[in-house]
């Protein structure tokens, strides 16, 4: 009899392992989705605001129609600006590359990229 | 009395110039079906072509290698009334050869990646920046042809011809100036012409002093035929605005063809600067870019194709992403 309670028990302990790896398995599971949609909605978020910037840029005639820069135009726009007047929260900077390599902006001033200090490019922060 | 003779000569050019600049027409016919004495552009048949082949639209554009060879089975058949193009005009593109032109052709035009340029008989054909060569056989009284691109009517108001219209002003396909041929419905496709202008002598520039054309308001160096104060001239300036800021052909190249130092068109023409495009050959130039300690949670990026002086690149937007 006691041995029937005993193995009786053990059983109990066993499907509450399993049930309590089940509920942690499920728990991790969820953080990880959570954090998938967190990074695809900060993604689409970025995305989002780089379009902006890239339409505002054509406002300004660094862009026009047909993607052609005029670099001078960009060289003098206010990028801190452009962020006001898009009402963005996050800083940006703009790089040019050509064939993965880098481009500089304006090799005299060693600008390699135009935008936000907070963003390095190369050991240079942008301006 | 003789004055007066000169006078009615002058008249008739001016008038004879006049009837013969609406004159210029061209056709699209088979490879070889051109009338002997037509003016002849070959042209890549379009793989995007729904017409028939001798509808208007092939691909050919301003910096597209255009050979003769049997890959390209359309032609672009133009009658030439005008001393512009007395007998042949043709397109070479070898990129690495030297001048392609034949007989007594001359270089005519170097098509560069620019859209936009203005090359004097005598320019050395330069690999580096001309990848086609446009031959014409042309009046030994000219000493330079000005070709422009453009969609408005601001060559045709001040006496260009049109050679043939595009669809766009890179990579644009090609009609002639009288085509009306829409696609898809959609019709005004050939915004763009290219046009032409001969420059017979350096009285037909009208030079102002500060050696700027009254024609178009370019600067050429051969004002310092009539205006001796123009004699500093740079050749590179030749068809630039004044106070523009052209490439500068005796620098080095980097390995995009970008030329190291630009000259500003202007008196005292010698103030220069690097180009902005130009990328040192020793520098690493592989992109890194990360974000001020603590500043960025992440570094997001959208790439979006550009062209900077009708050059590809690739414009990176990067986002410092705190939400």
């Amino acid at each position: 009899m006691e041995k029937k309670a005993q193995s009786f028990s053990a059983d109990i302990l066993v499907v509450i392992v399993i049930i309590l790896f089940g509920a942690l398995f499920l728990v991790i599971n969820q953080i990880s989705e959570t954090n998938d949609e967190n990074l695809e909605q900060k993604a689409r978020e970025a995305n989002l605001e780089s379009k902006e910037v890239y339409e505002e840029l054509k406002v300004q005639g660094v862009l026009d129609g047909q993607s052609n820069v005029d670099i001078n135009k960009l060289i003098s726009s206010d990028m801190a600006e452009i962020k006001e007047e898009l009402g963005i929260e996050n800083e940006f900077a703009i790089v040019f590359e050509k064939d993965g390599k880098l481009v500089k902006i304006d090799p005299a001033t060693n600008l390699n990229c135009k935008g936000s200090s907070k963003i390095i490019v190369n050991n240079e922060p942008c301006r | 009395m003789l004055k007066r003779i000169f006078s009615l000569i002058l008249l008739f050019q001016i008038v004879s110039f006049a009837f013969a600049a609406e004159n210029l027409r061209c056709e699209w016919k088979p490879q070889d079906q051109c009338v002997q004495n037509d003016t002849v552009l070959h042209v890549h048949s379009n793989v995007f072509n729904n017409a028939p082949n001798s509808q208007p639209s092939e691909f050919m554009s301003s910096h597209v290698s255009i050979f003769g060879d049997s890959n390209y089975d359309t032609a672009l058949c133009c009658t030439s009334p005008l001393n512009i193009v007395e007998d042949r005009l043709s397109f070479y593109g070898e990129p690495t050869s030297n001048n392609k032109c034949t007989n007594n052709d001359q270089p005519l035009f170097f098509l560069t990646n620019y859209t936009n340029g203005i090359v004097a008989l005598n320019e050395t054909f330069n690999p580096a920046i001309h990848n086609t060569v446009i031959c014409a056989d042309l009046p030994t009284t000219a000493s330079a042809v000005r070709l422009e691109i453009d969609n408005t009517s601001f060559f045709e108001q001040r006496g260009y011809q049109c050679l043939f219209r595009m669809s766009d002003d890179i990579n644009g396909r090609v009609s002639s100036c009288a085509a009306e041929y829409s696609d898809f419905g959609v019709t005004g496709q050939y915004p763009y012409a290219v046009w032409a202008q001969v420059i017979e002598s350096d009285s037909t520039l009208r030079c102002n002093s500060d050696c700027t054309s009254k024609l178009d308001n370019r600067v050429y160096s051969s004002c310092a035929l009539r205006i001796p104060s123009c004699f500093d001239v740079p050749e590179a300036c030749d068809g630039s605005l004044y106070g523009g800021w052209v490439d500068l052909p005796t620098t080095p190249v980097d390995v995009y063809g970008n030329y190291k130092e630009q000259i500003n068109c202007e008196a005292p023409w010698t103030e220069t600067r690097l180009n902005p495009l130009y990328i040192e050959p020793t520098e690493d130039s592989s992109i890194l870019v990360e974000s001020v300690e603590g500043e960025c949670q992440d570094i997001i990026s959208q790439q979006y194709s550009v062209l900077v002086d009708n050059i590809p690149y690739k414009m990176n937007i990067y986002i410092c992403n705190n939400n």
